[in-house]
């Protein structure tokens, strides 16, 4: 057990360090000259060659990979003198554009992002679970045709549509919900809630579907099974069996699903924080991408790929501690 | 349960193919029919786009100015967004081109993008699937460990934060005018690049099993090449997994090129495809409403027809399902 603990992680930070290469070796080859970002229109070469130089873009790429991992751990120096910085560890690289660390951009955007997406996963993994419970329940009733048509639509429907349409529609044309902005939630809860609650209902609806569709599946398949006929036999009331027998088989690839889905929403979820003005990490990448501003992408990219390296090594160890019958060697 | 039926001896029994099978099953679902109905309506309108718009005398890019009140904004004249006879779907606020013309060239583009991508990617998932299930040992490892690097990716987040810079970078090597064509073959590499992974994953281990079965071993037995075998053996019982991802992965791509387009670091003006012109509408969806829902209800459509040919394909090609046939 201890071992497979062990093996894992080391696959998963292997795993990380590839990631980091690839993206780090993808945007070196990209066609600018980051040097030459770094200043406006109105630049000297001389300034140009000085912030080559302080940066670290002048040495061989393999260097700046190193210098880029050193950064990582221990921290990192830009510069000589009056015009050095430093940003400290986890340094990620730093943003001439934005005058800034982007370990410490990445720390500002992060906080919006969780919001989002514990609010909107947990939305989508509860309701999606109580629906498909419903369905099954009803099944062939009125509720199990309305989920299927639900579930069509609400996975045919682009994020990104639907975002549009309640923005134009429900915000702007109706103005039932206050426009978009962000609030802290320990400064202001209720409007913290009364802006993030389109954003979060948005974003759920895909995996809302997925979710009744899949928790239909599993009740309809293990209601038939053996040990549930039995739990009604010796007599237990319905409530007990179904969430004591019925759903306790589902429970281990639900978990592995939504922390998946977590992890994947904590990346950024780009186009409803684009929509909605939430001043996340998946705002920030696009903000960055259209400005060219390649440290913060790197750092962006690294990240949400880390969530989902992070939340496979957790459902793995979590699967081998919760399903008994996987034992690993 | 399984109802018995009667056997007509006088005939004689044709064995049916998968396909055949398949179809059959398909063929029942009407649901899944007028689906595909609509999904092919929608593919022969895109590509005969150009033929239609000569017919009707509409070009995408012609600035209509009559169409539009200089007073008011530059919005449309007329109410639904300007639709009349001449513009079947009202002109485009600000500069007024017609809306029906953008629609069907943009929906040539968005459609193509997505079919390719698809294609690409389920023939190479297939072929890397089965080499990997085949050949076993090291390179299944090797291959296992490609495919965890690919599925770690934030695909989304890694399109939008290379595609822009990179489409700039193959439009010099390309040496092409038009950064669209660029972005186009860039849009389709890199969907491919990350698209083909889940189901080489899929095939893999379905291959695993397969390739111990016993009509393998006897064509193993008889002298047949690998290539043979994994071509001839063990491919056309894996086309029915193709076929069922073809159908889910469709509609995907097709969304994922619309949302990029409309994030801005698709296609860009003028040339038209559905992201495209709901990135432009957005500005005026308030004002031009039916500007922004032309093309997200035209979207909706397709790709909630497309959802339904999927669902209907893997219910009826799927084997593994139980059928009270």
């Amino acid at each position: 057990m201890g071992i497979y603990i062990f093996r894992r992680t080391l696959y998963a930070i292997a795993l990380l360090f590839v990631i980091s290469l690839v993206v780090f070796v993808l945007f070196s080859a990209l066609p600018f000259d980051p040097a030459s970002l770094t200043c406006g229109k109105n630049c000297t070469t001389e300034v140009i060659e000085a912030n080559r130089i302080r940066l670290g873009y002048d040495l061989p790429m393999w260097e700046q990979y190193v210098k880029f991992l050193q950064g990582i751990f221990i921290g990192r120096d830009y510069g000589h003198g009056v015009a050095s910085f430093t940003c400290p560890a986890p340094a990620l690289g730093y943003s001439f554009f934005r005058q800034e660390c982007v370990t410490s951009l990445l720390i500002t955007a992060l906080p919006p992002t969780i919001w989002l997406a514990i609010g909107s996963v947990t939305l989508w993994v509860g309701t999606g679970i109580l629906l498909g419970i419903w369905a099954a329940r009803r099944r062939g009733g009125a509720p199990d045709h309305i989920i299927n048509v639900l579930t069509v639509f609400a996975t045919s429907m682009p994020t990104f549509l639907t975002g549009q349409m309640a923005l134009t529609f429900l915000i702007g044309k109706f103005g039932w919900i206050p426009p978009p902005d962000y609030y802290e939630p320990y400064q202001n809860f209720p409007k913290f809630f009364s802006t993030m609650f389109l954003p979060w209902i948005v974003l759920a609806l895909p995996g809302l579907a997925i979710y009744a569709r899949l928790t239909r599946g599993f009740v309809l398949e293990t209601g038939s099974e053996d040990f549930v006929r039995t739990a009604r036999a010796k007599g237990l009331p319905e409530k007990t069996i179904l969430w004591r027998h019925t759903l306790r088989p589902a429970l281990s690839p639900l978990t592995t699903l939504a922390a998946l889905d977590l992890a994947f929403m904590l990346g950024g979820a780009v186009v409803t924080e684009k929509i909605f003005s939430i001043p996340g990490l998946g705002r920030l990448t696009i903000q960055s991408v259209i400005q060219y501003d390649l440290p913060v992408i790197v750092g962006t990219t690294i990240l949400a790929a880390a969530f989902i390296v992070v939340a496979n090594l957790i459902v793995d160890i979590l699967y081998s501690v919760i399903d008994p019958r996987v034992r690993l060697k | 349960m399984a109802r018995t039926k009667k056997v007509d001896t006088t005939q004689a029994v044709a064995g049916r193919s998968p396909w055949r099978l398949g179809w059959d099953r398909f063929r029942f679902n009407r649901v899944a029919m007028v689906s595909l109905g609509i999904s092919i309506f929608f593919f022969l309108v895109a590509y005969l786009s150009s033929p239609i718009l000569a017919i009707l005398n509409l070009d995408p890019y012609a600035m209509d100015r009559s169409a539009i009140d200089l007073d008011n904004f530059n919005n449309p004249i007329g109410p639904w967004g300007g639709i009349s006879t001449v513009h079947w779907l009202g002109v485009e606020p600000g500069v007024g081109r017609d809306v029906f013309a953008r629609l069907i060239i943009g929906a040539r583009t968005s459609i193509t993008i997505a079919t390719v991508t698809s294609v690409l990617s389920i023939s190479i998932g297939m072929v890397i699937g089965l080499i990997a299930g085949y050949f076993k040992g090291r390179v299944d490892e090797a291959i296992g460990r490609i495919i965890d690097l690919l599925l770690a990716f934030p695909t989304f987040f890694m399109l939008i934060a290379i595609a822009r810079p990179m489409a700039e970078r193959l439009q010099v090597a390309l040496g092409v005018d038009d950064k669209n064509i660029a972005t186009i073959i860039l849009l389709v590499v890199l969907l491919t690049i990350f698209g083909w992974a889940g189901l080489a994953r899929l095939i893999r281990s379905d291959v695993l099993s397969l390739r111990e079965r016993e009509f393998v071993l006897a064509a193993e037995s008889l002298g047949a090449s690998h290539g043979r075998i994994i071509f001839k053996e063990l491919l056309p019982s894996l086309w029915p997994k193709a076929i069922i991802f073809l159908s889910l992965s469709l509609p995907g791509f097709l969304t994922t090129e619309a949302a990029l387009s409309f994030l801005g670091i698709g296609i860009q003006e003028p040339m038209p495809s559905w992201g495209v012109m709901l990135e432009m509408a957005v500005a005026k969806a308030y004002t031009v409403p039916t500007y922004f829902l032309i093309p997200a209800t035209t979207l909706i459509i397709l790709v909630t027809a497309l959802n339904l040919v999927g669902t209907g394909v893997s219910d009826a090609f799927d084997p593994k399902l139980e059928r009270n046939q």
